[in-house]
């Protein structure tokens, strides 16, 4: 990876398997080589329910995605979602030695030891173990401690973990494929790294990816992620509810979600009606515009209100001047940035990939903001694994040092 | 609330003693020694001295031998309550130095009707804490049993600390279809056994987080009499979430469905000392994460050296005071009325009637035949307790037949019990006793005045039927009580509405929505949209948040009414 610069981003969701070759460039910046882009089938809430079939659409997505970039695929970003992905916080500790008296690079890996002493529920392992602010003796929010004075180095951290299953189960996909997995990441995270930018993240803003099986979400405080999850509701459960409260296949379903769908319930948008045409096996259909806006409004500002709450819990409402962010799939419904400024009470933009170049088809779809974000988070860990290859190399030409 | 003891030396002072009493009781006692039970005093009592002596414990007393000459007081309440006047003393005697009493037994006959509140006033004389473990007849076994059963459980409401009440009815779903009618009761008794085994452990053993009798009323108390019991034993790698979920899966209480509707809840956990705090964290949390906000949680972990290497989970769950439950065919008379009574919209109750009424020509024609079954499986159950038969049916007014059938005629294969299907038995969760009695007599009151629009009731059911959906051709009997929902609390839904929720059910196919139907009970709403609408997430686990399954569209759990009627739009291009 280091040596080509070239990065992919994988990830297998709920309606579509998403696969983003992108180059790494020394000046901190992406390009997009190509995407691939298959329909996904046997995920279900962003989890792999059926390995066989969906290990198909990943080797198609994949096969596309080294076509259109000419790219040698071997290994991968895999991004990864579901309700089973929860965080926490917790902070890390460590005595600095009385002789030594200052803090050195060393200490950082000891204090995140120390942080992730947290008791995970069963068979769940971490994911992302994310700085937010260090403490000298209690000196609040050191941004880079090295050199500085001190008995004791704290940290604040933000844990991501899983269930082992099913992130195995997402992994075992790629890998049943010959291609290797360099890390899982939460696909949430992922988005967030393209879809907020440094002013965002610094005056707190939370990013909503609603895709189809999960709606995934990211608050940033301070710069800091200060809370995250998944919520396994997406696009996928307003489809759902369009084929039973309109009693039409799923298929149709999604068709009149796409084409038609909105979540306006006054106004314009929600008078006249939609003919869905009789076909083979379908004996067509015409329903009211604001039976089916009534539908989606409902299930989105549900979903939404849901987020809002784990924020509240959270106690980050008040501080999130950067405000909301949508992304993912469901974005593109007509009006839901409305119906979120309602239930947020404060700026909602729709968004996608930001600060990456190529063709912008591909960033500029808020379905690929995960896959283009998992390639912007090799970018953002790449420093620290060359800084940390190089001192272990440094360690074997002087042990003693 | 949650304390940690570390005192291993409360055993010194701390007497249990588990008193069976009446037939019911003396059962569920053999069965607890037989399980080896040694967490206290096994007391058998009986007034039947033939059966008191099939009961193995040592402690056996015979209650009114002068009276009743050891045969038994034939189903009287006040002959049990005399029984026990007469044998006072030999059951002080025995009750000595107790702290904690554990009284079970079925209540519907003369024994554990009368004579187990005389028996609770005793030991809480004699400075006992009381904890009655109850079983309510079976509703096939008839009227009278459920009116003495009721005013059986009023009285030991005020005479016992704590009162946890089984309905037999629900029990019967514990049991195969095809078991022995002994196997089916072996099942009930074991089920009081386990209860009272894991109360005891929970209050007598070295615990790690204590949690006491007083955390059990709390839990329960909102509920009034009636508990929900659910008990769960596994072992292996995961084994506190797989006896949670055992627990979660006891008809008795009914999943996690079941819980939305609870007020409080209790838990106990017992592993052996391998049992690892993460296990009991995992497990809590996805419980509480669950539940609804509003549910008052209880926990307590108990190490018990026994359990190495598997873990037994319990719960007892005290109904939400003001929610709509089922209503039995059977209506059962009060004798005061502990708690002020909801008022249900006219229209339920009407509905409510349309299904009791036996005058109501289809029901009669279609339940005749259902009810020889019941008095033959009443007499097996009777003799089954060692308790005279002949007690319930005459007393019962021959025009009234059809208010007592639950069984369906095509159950007896040899079982006395009924099998159940599970959409059945969901629909019996929120049954709770004490609320059934209000709804019934709140249903009473308001029928009488509402006689003349009774007779049209027979038409409506019938219109119903003739709704498209419902219109698949099955069974006269399964038609004939479709499915009604009463919700005292919030408004109902359109009449369309309801139906057609009901046809989707129907159009799942399952044999047990028609199963569903054939009962005659009144329903809460929340659960029709279960069998189907989950619909894509058919496989997958269920989204809950708060108890809501979110995988179920918003609008039906919202109750959002959509403003055509698109089913009739689609038919007409």
């Amino acid at each position: 990876m280091a040596k080509d610069q070239i990065v992919v981003g994988l990830e297998i969701g709920t309606s579509k398997v998403a696969a983003v070759v992108g180059e790494l460039k020394s000046d901190q910046t992406i390009r997009i080589l190509g995407t691939g882009l298959t329909p996904s089938r046997g995920v279900r809430k962003g989890e792999i329910v059926d390995v066989e079939t969906a290990s198909r659409c990943v080797r198609d997505a994949l096969a596309d995605a080294e076509s259109v970039s000419d790219v040698d695929i071997r290994a991968v970003f895999l991004g990864v979602s579901g309700a089973h992905i929860k965080s926490c916080q917790s902070r890390g500790s460590v005595l600095i030695p009385e002789e030594r008296g200052e803090v050195i690079a060393e200490d950082f890996e000891q204090v995140q030891e120390s942080a992730r002493q947290v008791a995970l529920p069963h068979d769940h392992v971490f994911l992302h173990t994310i700085l937010q602010h260090y403490y000298v003796d209690g000196q609040d929010e050191v941004l880079n401690p090295v050199g500085m004075l001190g008995s004791k180095l704290e940290a604040d951290f933000q844990i991501i973990y899983g269930a082992r299953t099913r992130i195995g189960n997402s992994m075992r996909c790629v890998r049943d494929l010959g291609v290797e997995v360099t890390f899982p990441v939460f696909n949430g995270i992922a988005a967030a790294q393209v879809v907020l930018n440094a002013d965002q993240k610094n005056a707190g803003a939370v990013m909503i990816d609603m895709g189809g099986g999960t709606t995934d979400y990211v608050a940033y405080c301070n710069g800091a992620v200060k809370a995250c999850g998944s919520l396994a509701v997406g696009g996928d459960h307003i489809t759902n509810d369009i084929s039973i409260g309109v009693r039409i296949p799923m298929a149709r379903a999604e068709w009149l979600k796409v084409e038609e769908g909105s979540v306006l319930t006054r106004g314009e948008a929600a008078e006249g009606r939609v003919v869905l045409k009789p076909e083979a096996g379908f004996a067509g259909c015409v329903v009211d515009r604001i039976t089916l806006n009534t539908i989606i409004a409902c299930r989105v500002r549900e979903t939404l209100e849901l987020v809002k709450r784990e924020l509240d819990q959270a106690n980050l409402l008040r501080y999130l001047g950067g405000g909301l962010l949508l992304t993912g799939g469901c974005s593109l419904l007509e009006g839901i940035d409305e119906i979120a400024e309602e239930v947020f009470g404060f700026s909602v933009r729709l968004t996608h990939a930001h600060a990456v170049s190529g063709p912008t088809s591909a960033f500029e779809n808020p379905q690929l903001s995960a896959a283009i974000g998992l390639i912007k988070y090799a970018q953002a860990i790449q420093p620290t694994e060359t800084k940390r290859s190089v001192r272990k190399f440094l360690n074997k030409l002087w042990p003693l040092r | 609330m949650i304390e940690m003891t570390r005192n291993t030396f409360q055993d010194r002072e701390w007497s249990v003693k588990v008193v069976g009493l009446g037939g019911a009781g003396t059962h569920a006692l053999t069965r607890l020694a037989t399980d080896g039970f040694a967490g206290g005093d096994l007391i058998a009592a009986h007034t039947d001295s033939r059966s008191l002596n099939l009961c193995p414990v040592p402690t056996r007393l015979a209650l009114g031998q002068r009276m009743t000459r050891g045969l038994g007081v034939g189903g009287d309440p006040d002959l049990g309550r005399a029984a026990v006047e007469e044998s006072q003393e030999a059951l002080r005697g025995h009750l000595e130095g107790a702290s904690l009493v554990l009284l079970m037994t079925g209540l519907g006959g003369g024994t554990g009707s009368g004579g187990a509140p005389r028996v609770a006033e005793i030991a809480r004389e004699m400075g006992a804490q009381v904890v009655v473990l109850a079983t309510l007849p079976f509703s096939f076994e008839g009227r009278r049993r459920a009116e003495q059963a009721a005013q059986g459980l009023a009285a030991l409401q005020r005479a016992a600390d704590l009162v946890i009440c089984f309905e037999n009815d629900r029990m019967s779903s514990l049991v195969d279809s095809s078991a022995g009618v002994e196997e089916a009761f072996g099942v009930v008794d074991s089920l009081l056994a386990q209860t009272v085994a894991s109360l005891v452990s929970m209050t007598h053993r070295r615990s790690v987080m204590h949690s006491g009798f007083d955390d059990i009323a709390a839990a329960l108390s909102a509920g009034g009499a009636s508990a929900f019991c659910g008990f769960g034993r596994a072992e292996g790698e995961n084994r506190v979430r797989q006896a949670l979920e055992a627990a979660l899966q006891s008809p008795l209480l009914g999943g996690y469905e079941a819980l939305q509707r609870v007020s409080g809840l209790w838990i106990s956990i017992s592993g052996g000392s391998d049992l690892r705090w993460s296990e009991v964290q995992g497990v809590m949390e996805e419980l509480s994460q669950r539940l609804p906000a509003s549910v008052r949680l209880f926990f307590g972990a108990v190490v018990d050296p026994l359990l190495v290497g598997s873990a037994t989970v319990t719960l007892l769950a005290g109904a939400c005071a003001g929610l709509p439950v089922q209503v039995r065919a059977h209506a059962v008379s009060v004798p005061e009325a502990p708690e002020p009574m909801p008022v249900l919209p006219l229209e339920s109750l009407q509905e409510w009637k349309s299904e009791e009424d036996p005058s109501a020509p289809l029901d009669a024609e279609v339940n005749v035949p259902e009810f020889e079954g019941a008095e033959a499986r009443a007499e097996i159950d009777s003799s089954e307790q060692a308790e005279p038969v002949a007690d319930s049916n005459p007393s019962t007014p021959p025009q009234e037949p059809p208010a007592t059938p639950e069984p369906e005629p095509a159950a007896p294969q040899g079982g006395g019990l009924r099998p159940r299907t599970s959409p059945d038995l969901r629909r019996d969760i929120g049954a709770s006793f004490l609320k059934r009695r209000l709804l019934a007599r709140n249903a009473e009151a308001t029928a009488r005045a509402e006689e003349a629009q009774l007779a049209q009731n027979p038409a409506r059911v019938r219109q119903s039927i003739q709704s498209p959906e419902a219109a698949a051709p099955t069974e006269v009997e399964s038609q004939v009580a479709p499915q009604k929902m009463v919700d005292a609390p919030a408004p109902k839904p359109p009449q369309g509405d309801l139906t057609s929720g009901l046809g989707d059910q129907r159009g799942a196919g399952s044999a047990a929505s028609t199963h569903v139907a054939k009962s005659k009970s009144t329903v809460q709403e929340q659960m029709r949209f279960e069998p189907v609408s989950r619909g894509r997430f058919e496989k997958t686990d269920p989204t809950v948040v708060d108890g809501q399954d979110l995988d179920v569209p918003t609008f039906l759990r919202r109750r959002i009414s959509l403003s055509n009627d698109v089913s009739g739009s689609s038919q007409g291009h």
